[in-house]
């Protein structure tokens, strides 16, 4: 279960954080200033539901009824969103889903009760069980023993 | 009748101010040309709203506003525009309708209808909607140095 979990996890933050990719020439040139593992800035959520309720006191948008999020490839149903919002009220920082969440992207496709994503660290968190569909490479083979 | 100002002043305390550019007066229902609407808090605009035309129930607290309509909150720092928008004095709530929009800094909301209270601290919105949110920005670490 735990096994599961952690490549779910380890899975879902490779979805945020975009493929490994190999460092430039330019990059891997010593004593130049540079990022390092910068992410790709993910610079909005695209949401759909049939209702929400938003409350300026906490900065928390509920969404709920046929949640649909959409960051870059990877689509997510629900059946409710939590977004708590930073102190402006205007950025993403927690994006909670619950009931049912079913993560799509590409051929992979993960399953759960409640995932977490943090905006500000790109993380996916997945809580409690997490059933993961991760297509096997084609040119891997496996071998059963009973 | 032209040009026309209401004041709602309870206990001496502006709470909304309303400006007609043109008032004809019907039995109980006025219907007013041109509006603009504010709702106070002390010291400060809460919403405003522009409204070509509007229906003024003084007996019943009613005003029916009839769009395009365009609302700014500078209290929360948002504005929306609708079709139509209801203020009801009993329950100090206003429901705009026919197709939502509320815009907040980069992000944007669509939906059908919305509720909520005059400061629009509280907002209820009905499907369906779709929502464009913009993700905060952890401050980017910068490594910099020579080898």
């Amino acid at each position: 279960m735990s096994r599961v979990f952690m490549w779910g996890l380890l899975v879902l933050s490779a979805w945020v954080i975009g493929p490994l990719r190999p460092i430039s020439p330019a990059e891997a040139r010593p004593a130049v200033a540079r990022r390092a593992a910068t992410p790709v800035p993910l610079d909005f959520l695209d949401l759909s539901a049939e209702r929400t309720e938003y409350d300026d006191k906490t900065r928390v948008y509920l969404l709920a009824g046929k949640v649909r999020i959409r960051v870059r490839d990877l689509e997510v149903t629900c059946r409710e969103a939590i977004l708590e919002m930073d102190g402006k009220g205007e950025g993403l920082q927690v994006l909670r889903m619950r009931g049912q969440v079913k993560a799509v992207k590409g051929r992979q496709v993960f399953r759960g009760e409640q995932f977490t994503w943090l905006a500000t660290q790109r993380r996916f968190v997945a809580e409690g069980e997490v059933e993961a569909r991760v297509p096997w490479p084609a040119a891997a083979t496996s071998e059963v023993r009973p | 009748m032209t040009g026309l100002v209401l004041r709602d002043m309870p206990e001496g305390r502006l709470q909304w101010e309303l400006r007609a550019a043109e008032v004809r007066d019907g039995s109980s229902v006025s219907r007013l040309k041109e509006v603009r609407m504010t709702w106070r808090e002390p010291g400060r605009p809460v919403v405003q709203v522009k409204a070509p035309e509007a229906l003024w129930d003084a007996g019943r607290g009613l005003m029916d506003m009839r769009g395009p309509l365009w609302l700014v909150a500078p209290a929360v720092e948002a504005e929306l525009e609708g079709q139509a928008l209801t203020w009801r004095r009993e329950g100090r709530t206003l429901a705009l309708s026919g197709g939502v929009r509320l815009r907040r800094g980069r992000g944007v909301l669509r939906a059908r209808a919305m509720e909520a209270d005059e400061g629009l601290r509280r907002i209820r919105l009905q499907g369906p909607i779709t929502m464009r949110v913009p993700v905060s920005h952890q401050p980017a670490v910068q490594l910099k140095g020579r080898t």
